[in-house]
């Protein structure tokens, strides 16, 4: 009679009121976090379509106009190109970068973490003191010395970025994963003679797919912050391609005639960052149904 | 006739949770005398701990619940002529440990891994208004009484240095440390191997007579039952089932779930099995537990009881005297069972056949 | 020098002189760790069709034995004979195929089964890596009869574990071990974990699956009254030793080893006046004598002297 936790010895079947979502919109900063990021990404998505404007072609005539002057909603910038239209395709490559540096580190960081933890032993002793080793380098430098290294792109940036972030989601899929090998069922898929992979497969993932999708999500905030840093400094996204990184880069020198210039990527950056950092919260909040409610 | 130390009527508590409700006591009332041993027996859900740990406040604190559901206790419960059911906090924190102590089943997680056994002690003491100098004192006393060898020395040392037997006994002297009236003991041997149980039984029995403190013990384990109640309480689905003088529950049974229950168990005069041929089987109860989530219609072990009638599945029945029965033994059953008992008996005369009850 | 009270019968499993150390915890600094015995020279059988039951209370080692059977954990010495191999140091493709015979039940239902697998899934998975039934429909069909087998609904193929209760979860743990069809269930305290008035519905399925299959149980339980019921022969171990082995009649009704006395006495009976008039036996406190061994004092009935 160990196992006498109230509720859950009913076994009340889970009513389809209480799904994952639900318990998530029920957190309100998640909802509107998740509200904000599909209209950042729908309207970065599907804004340069819609608009008569291009991002690239410069106007020598229109430069530094104010916002809602002349068909320009937020105005031109020191080449007299269409702001609005440039924020909207900065940010596709900003969210890319951001998506797609994510997808690298849960890549490398889940795989590592998970062999790390299912071998104890000097493989999975190893791997974890490498990855404490990359920590102890401030990621920013590692980013930066990467970066002067290779010749600056989207691409380049991508891995960067992504190579940078993946030792956090290491460490955190190892931990799970140490826990989770010591609960028999575990045990129990060697006892039935699962080989390795499948029960890493088969058994853990999907126990590690909850803080997996946590991490992913605040990665994703991680790496537009980061994608900016660099941008910022000269070494991501070159120009002409706009990033709003490197928008707020270029918008610096005219601060003082034209604020709004480094205000307005400033502000998409900040929007996505506390966008998805709110549905990380949410979701740990969500998938953890024992935790606080919201 | 004396009025009662304890005095429950109506009882009920409901957690409100992400999963929707759970209906975890459903009316309950009883009365406890002075001195009285109350075994309270159930299985993981029957309500049984979560209404006796109502009363004095203690549920809603995360260990029976979840962590954010609610709970609603409604109904009454009256220690020592006073309303425990909606006391402010700070009362009923002065009421616990002083007037009503408390053992729980696992003692390493109730203990307080960073201080000293002693200290824990008489910090439960020093907490309702003893100098230090004598609470000390009386923790080395305490230490003795629980039979705690040694007691200067074990004193000094922490809660993981004890064994598990050991450390009950260290909760045991902080349950008893104020002499409580009522000492509230939930599941105290359920974690401990057989032989330490029994020592631990035993003890609990001499600190009885010695204090002559009432008991309430939480438990599952019919053996202990009978080891030592004065007065037993079968709970199931949030609801007595049968309550009564501990020798009329076991030799005069009335509920199908109770004697369910009791004939489960393996009969140490069963025969040794052979390789050869077929071994007797349990009389196993059929079914499942209810789901605690629906709101609570009729008898709540009608679905797995075989001598259930219409009535038990749509009216709940009420705790009653059971009419030719001993003076406090009382059954919730529209049934009689031991009629039914006879009508079966008589019907299919093999044995055999009680063993598929309900089947 | 291995006791066996099976005659000539070979016996289905066979462990012989069985030890395992742990290393204490005593921190990287410490120079000196002390080891704990946690098996220590350990010897049994098994035959088909029989079951041995075997008691201790926590720490006795009893479930180490049973990871070392199940080789989910390495010995330190001795050997353990599966149907006449030696499995001991059994490894890759070897122990692979073993896994087919040799099966595991495990005491918690809640920890044993993935929550986030279909309990479908969950039994299945051993026939699917082994290839026994590759295709889906086939998978399904059979998982479905072992659903029927352990009294489970095979309409609820598709659930996961937390909408089911402790029994239901217990079931589809003996499900998943009955899947490869094994000669030998480890059942490592089956029942500890469930409701008073769910431990019989368990017990019964263990001795009708025993019944209709001819499968062999080591029931590793602290409960001895159960041990009692489900076992044909009884180990009773204390700090990594059996201190007596034996056929159930003769371990219950004529303990010859204080301990095992002492156990047997300080188990509460559920009768009021039956338990009033229980005498109890003082534990022995007594350490194991190193050099003691096990001795024959009757028919098959051996304690450690």
């Amino acid at each position: 009679m160990s196992v006498e936790s109230f509720p859950a010895a009913s076994a009340a079947p889970a009513r389809a009121n209480t799904t994952v979502f639900h318990r998530f919109l029920r957190r309100r900063m998640a909802a509107v976090g998740l509200a904000l990021v599909v209209l950042l990404v729908l309207a970065c998505a599907l804004g340069p379509f819609l608009l008569r404007h291009d991002p690239l072609t410069i106007n020598m005539r229109g430069r530094f106009l104010l916002p809602f002057s002349d068909g320009h909603v937020l105005g031109t910038d020191e080449m007299g190109r269409d702001l609005l239209a440039r924020i909207l395709d900065a940010g596709r490559y900003s969210l890319l970068i951001g998506i797609l540096a994510m997808s690298i580190s849960v890549f490398v960081g889940g795989f590592v973490g998970i062999v790390a933890g299912f071998y104890r032993g000097i493989l999975g002793h190893g791997l974890m003191r490498f990855v404490d080793g990359m920590l102890c380098f401030p990621s920013i430098f590692l980013l930066l010395t990467l970066a002067a290294l290779t010749s600056p792109g989207v691409v380049t940036t991508t891995i960067i970025i992504g190579l940078t972030a993946w030792m956090s989601v290491a460490r955190l899929v190892h931990s799970s994963v140490q826990e989770l090998c010591q609960r028999e069922f575990i045990a129990a898929a060697r006892a039935l003679g699962l080989r390795d992979w499948r029960i890493m497969i088969g058994e853990l993932l999907p126990n590690v797919a909850a803080p997996l999708c946590v991490a992913a999500t605040l990665i994703v905030a991680r790496a537009i912050l980061l994608e900016s840093y660099v941008s910022y400094l000269g070494y991501g996204i070159q120009p002409p391609v706009a990033s709003w990184g490197n928008m707020l880069q270029k918008a610096q020198q005219y601060f003082n005639s034209a604020p709004w210039l480094a205000i307005l990527p400033g502000l998409m950056i900040t929007i996505a960052v506390a966008g998805f950092n709110a549905i990380g919260d949410g979701l740990r909040d969500a998938l953890n149904p024992r935790g606080r409610p919201g | 006739m004396t009025t009662p130390l304890l005095d429950v009527s109506d009882l009920t508590v409901r957690f409100s949770q992400d999963r929707g409700k759970v209906y975890a006591v459903n009316g309950v009332s009883y009365s406890l005398a002075r001195g009285e041993t109350l075994a309270v027996v159930g299985e993981s859900g029957s309500g049984k701990s979560a209404h006796v740990l109502a009363m004095p406040g203690l549920l809603g604190t995360g260990r029976y619940t979840g962590a954010g559901a609610a709970v609603e206790v409604g109904g009454s419960a009256v220690f020592a002529g006073k309303e425990l059911i909606g006391m402010p906090e700070a009362e009923l924190r002065r009421l616990r440990g002083s007037r009503i102590g408390f053992v729980f089943q696992d003692p390493m997680s109730s203990l307080n891994p960073v201080l000293t056994v002693g200290e824990q002690i008489a910090e439960a003491i020093t907490s309702h208004g003893v100098s230090p100098r004598t609470a000390e004192a009386r923790a080395l006393d305490l230490l003795d009484i629980v039979g705690i060898p040694e007691p200067r020395r074990r004193a000094r040392h922490f809660p993981h240095q004890f064994s598990g037997g050991m450390r009950q006994r260290a909760m045991i002297a902080i349950g008893i440390a104020c002499e409580p009236a009522l000492l509230i003991a939930d599941e105290p041997t359920t974690a401990l191997d057989v032989l330490v149980q029994a020592q631990i039984i035993d003890l609990m029995k001499d600190l009885r007579r010695q204090l002559g403190m009432a008991m309430i013990w939480i438990t599952h384990d019919m053996g202990v039952v009978a080891s030592i109640a004065d007065t037993v309480q079968v709970m199931y689905g949030g609801r007595i089932m049968e309550r009564g003088p501990v020798r009329a529950v076991f030799h005069d049974t009335r509920s199908a779930y109770t004697w369910g229950l009791l004939n489960s168990l393996p009969d140490a005069e069963m025969h040794a099995p052979s390789l050869a041929g077929r071994r007797p089987r349990l009389r196993q109860i059929p079914g499942q537990p209810p789901d605690m989530t629906q709101v609570p219609v009729g008898d709540p072990f009608a679905p797995r009881n075989r001598f259930a009638t219409h009535r038990c599945l749509s009216e709940t029945p009420p705790l009653q005297q059971v009419a030719d029965g001993a003076p406090g033994h009382l059954v919730a059953a529209w049934y009689d069972l031991p009629q039914v008992l006879r009508a079966v008996a008589h019907r299919d005369a093999s044995p055999q056949a009680l063993t598929e009850m309900g089947t | 020098m291995i006791p066996s009270v099976q005659g000539n019968a070979p016996d289905l499993l066979r462990v012989e002189g069985l030890v395992r150390h742990y290393r204490g915890d005593a921190g990287i600094f410490s120079r000196h760790r002390h080891v704990v015995p946690a098996v220590d020279d350990v010897s049994f059988t098994i035959g088909r069709g029989e079951t041995l039951g075997l008691v201790g209370e926590s720490g006795s080692g009893k479930s180490t034995v049973g990871r070392l059977i199940m080789r989910l954990d390495d010995a330190d010495a001795g050997r353990i004979v599966f149907d006449g191999r030696d499995i001991t140091d059994l490894r890759g493709q070897g122990l692979i195929d073993l896994r087919r015979r040799l099966q595991v039940v495990f005491q918690d239902p809640y920890a044993s089964l993935n929550p986030r697998r279909r309990v479908g899934d969950i039994v299945g998975a051993g026939l699917r890596a082994h290839g026994v039934e590759t295709s889906q429909s086939g998978l399904r069909d059979r998982v479905a009869g072992l659903f029927r087998r352990v009294g489970l609904d095979p309409g609820q193929l598709d659930r996961y574990p937390h909408e089911f209760s402790g029994g239901q979860r217990q079931r589809i743990g003996i499900a998943r071990a009955l899947s490869l069809e094994p000669e030998l269930i480890v059942a490592d305290e089956p029942i500890t974990a469930l409701d008073v008035s769910i431990q019989a519905q368990i017990i019964n399925l263990l001795l009708d699956l025993q019944d209709e299959t001819g499968l062999s149980y080591l029931f590793i339980a602290h409960d001895l009254g159960m041990v009692r019921h489900i076992s044909h022969r009884v180990a009773v171990m204390r700090r990594g030793r059996i201190v007596e082995y034996g056929p159930v009649g003769a371990v219950f009704d004529d303990a010859r080893h204080p301990y095992t006395r002492a156990l047997i006495s300080a188990i509460p009976i559920p009768d009021p006046d039956r338990e009033a008039s229980r005498r109890q036996i003082a534990g022995d406190d007594g350490e194991v004598a190193s050099d003691a061994k096990l001795r024959e004092v009757g028919r098959g009935h051996w304690v450690l002297a």
